[in-house]
């Protein structure tokens, strides 16, 4: 069953439609607002209630639009809410060196990228930023959009877009390749 | 080997987030339990009605008043009047590496227990180190018992060292046929594609779960007080809650005396009858631990009992055992002093942008509104290339926990709120507010009615009160 088709049947009132698409997309849309979140059952949590929210309003969806984009858009929307709610981030302004740090236990980055010990300091890394420069790296690296549809998705005029992503580029790059960022 | 940005962001993620998860039955079970409460909510006898069952089968079907009882830690409460039967001692398989061992197996006339944990599990380069689906447990005649409840556990680690990861199950009780005699056999099925192990349960020695005994509680549930009894914020919220029994409330069900111990048992149950939906969920232990105190006012320091939760029957309802030490001077007094609500509101207004808009026109509005009691000013709105754009702004007096939705009404298309976002920028005197409303399709034009929907989650002060008067000692 296609997306299309799981639509139609969660249109028909058929919840078996929706147990086809969580099942579809459950482990991308988690990882996305935990990447935003930090956090595994807020993560969790965001998804629920995505979903939920997206059956009780699955009328609305106009079916001829791709599913995905939709889903993860509502995804990072409802993490970066929650964020807000929450305020759990430490700005990174003032903390200069934080970035120079990785970048000197980042490399070299083929050999660590597998070790947890990396994983955790990038973790680290992002929840020090901000809740809305972590959303653009999730929608740009994790989910690959292109800056038009980051516009789209976080109703941000392009410039601002393309703010954000310098920032938090910058500091993405030094972290993933070490070397560049010191030519 | 160069990684893509993806690759590492998601190797971050991995470690984090399994691949085996599942999110679909709590999903589903949410769906219905908001179908009941919306049904239950325009039906408050019904709701009433359901409250009382709730409890009732609660208290009657878990925990077997009149029957043998045990406690054994970290399993809860056990039914004993036909044995229970134990893995003598924990079993273990190793496979390519790992190790599983089942610890620990209790079963009594209600469940099978199963708690088991998988030594030896190294970092990966993608995916969760280790299958963490549920095992299944199956009789020697390969009928499978029936998974009832548990998962979750946790992953232990520490820097260098292989992890280990633990958890618990609970699965039917064995059929009557299974269980009297000497020795009953069952067949653990790791998720792990581990060899089976065959777990032998004998009869469980006397002393093996601490005696336990249900005391009919003698208790008095207080009234809110009448005033003063909220400081939120909101213009919305009522002075007071509605009191309790029959309304939302703070209900103890049942007290349990352990050994030198008693568990108070209870509930906090959102009736309907309050400005908005308590927020409760699994994890509301730490939002709605209340206070507890003895003859003279000073707090007794308790346990969260987890192992002895009442199930949470439906959404609204959240269960909550607390043990406190058998030498507290009477009467106590179980205070909970708020809970969070969520609540919606929605304003709408009307213009006419004309038939051909330009890009970048703006109507400057200055329209003066009430959402959620507190005032706003909608200011401007400005047509963009892909849709609209609401400048509005507020007082400074607003609670932080607050958030909008915006959506054009009676469009046939499927613009939602998906489509926009919400930057608040706080300066001395007011908050402004922009927000966009964008579509893939054909701008709307014309007369358009603007909704604007706020989400806020606020504090509801009680405090809610039971009195409980333990037994003479």
């Amino acid at each position: 069953m296609d997306d299309h088709d799981a639509i139609q049947r969660m249109k028909n009132g058929e919840i078996s439609g929706l147990e086809v698409l969580v099942h579809r997309y459950q482990v991308k849309a988690v990882r996305t607002a935990f990447l935003v979140t930090q956090d595994e059952t807020l993560a969790e949590d965001i998804v629920q209630e995505t979903f939920i929210r997206l059956y009780q309003r699955i009328h609305l969806f106009d079916d001829d639009r791709p599913f995905e984009p939709y889903l993860m858009r509502s995804v990072v929307n409802g993490a970066l809410n929650s964020v807000r709610r929450d305020r759990k981030f430490v700005s990174l302004d003032g903390n200069p060196t934080l970035v120079e740090t990785l970048i000197e236990k980042a490399a070299p980055v083929e050999s660590q990228v597998a070790s947890a010990q990396l994983s955790d300091e990038i973790l680290d890394a992002l929840a020090k930023l901000s809740p809305r420069q972590r959303a653009v790296i999730v929608q740009r690296y994790y989910l690959e959009m292109s800056e038009k549809e980051m516009a789209r998705a976080l109703a941000a005029p392009p410039g601002t877009i393309k703010w954000l992503l310098n920032a938090a580029r910058t500091r993405l790059r030094s972290l993933l390749s070490p070397e560049r960022s010191q030519q | 080997m160069k990684l893509s940005p993806y690759e590492i962001l998601d190797a971050a993620a991995r470690r984090h987030i399994s691949d085996k998860i599942n999110l679909y039955p709590q999903i589903a079970e949410k769906i219905e339990r908001k179908a009941i409460w919306r049904s239950l909510r325009i039906k408050p006898a019904l709701m009433v009605a359901s409250i009382l069952l709730a409890i009732s089968m609660i208290s009657g079907v878990a925990y077997a008043i009149g029957r043998s009882l045990g406690y054994i830690p970290g399993v809860g409460l056990v039914e004993e009047s036909n044995g229970i039967y134990i893995l003598d001692e924990p079993v273990s398989v190793s496979h390519a590496g790992h190790t599983v061992t089942v610890k620990q197996v209790v079963a009594d006339s209600q469940r099978t227990y199963l708690a088991y944990k998988v030594d030896g599990i190294l970092p990966v380069r993608s995916g969760f180190p280790i299958c963490t689906d549920a095992p299944g447990l199956a009789l020697p005649d390969g009928s499978m018992l029936n998974f009832t409840g548990g998962g979750g556990g946790g992953m232990e680690s520490s820097r260098g060292q292989p992890m280990r990861f633990e958890t618990s199950y609970t699965f039917a009780p064995l059929p009557a046929q299974a269980r009297p005699t000497q020795t009953r056999k069952l067949i653990f099925i790791s998720p792990c594609e581990m060899p089976m192990l065959e777990l032998v349960l004998a009869a469980a020695p006397a002393d093996y779960a601490t005696p336990a005994t249900v005391i009919w509680s003698n208790h008095e549930i207080d009234e809110p007080s009448l005033s003063g009894t909220t400081d939120s914020d909101s213009p919305l919220i009522p002075a007071k809650p509605t009191s309790v029994p029959n309304g939302s409330g703070l209900y103890l069900d049942q007290v349990i005396e352990i050994d030198n111990a008693y568990v108070l048992i209870g509930n906090f149950t959102d009736a309907g009858d309050l400005p908005g939906s308590v927020l409760i969920s699994e994890t509301s232990d730490s939002f709605y631990r209340p206070k507890i105190e003895d003859a003279s006012g000073e707090s007794i320091v308790f346990k969260v009992r987890q192992d002895i939760h009442h199930p949470t029957v439906w959404g609204g309802f959240y269960s909550w055992a607390y043990e406190i030490p058998k030498t507290v001077a009477g009467p106590v007094k179980i205070t909970l002093d708020q809970v969070n609500i969520e609540f919606t509101d929605t304003f709408q207004f009307q213009f006419d942008t004309g038939s051909d808009p330009n890009p970048r026109q703006q109507w400057e509005l200055n329209l003066p509104c009430k959402i959620g009691g507190y005032d706003y000013v909608i200011d401007q709105v400005k047509k963009l290339k892909n849709g609209y754009l609401l400048k509005w702004h507020s007082g400074v007096d607003m609670p932080e926990d607050s958030f909008f939705n915006l959506s054009i009404k009676d469009l046939t298309r499927s613009e939602t709120a998906e489509h926009m976002s919400f930057v608040d920028k706080r300066q001395t005197d007011q908050i402004n507010y922009t927000m966009n409303f964008l579509t893939d399709e054909s701008v709307p034009t014309g007369v358009l009615t603007f909704e604007l929907t706020l989400n806020q989650t606020v504090p509801l002060y009680g405090p809610w009160s039971i009195t409980w008067i333990p037994p003479n000692p």
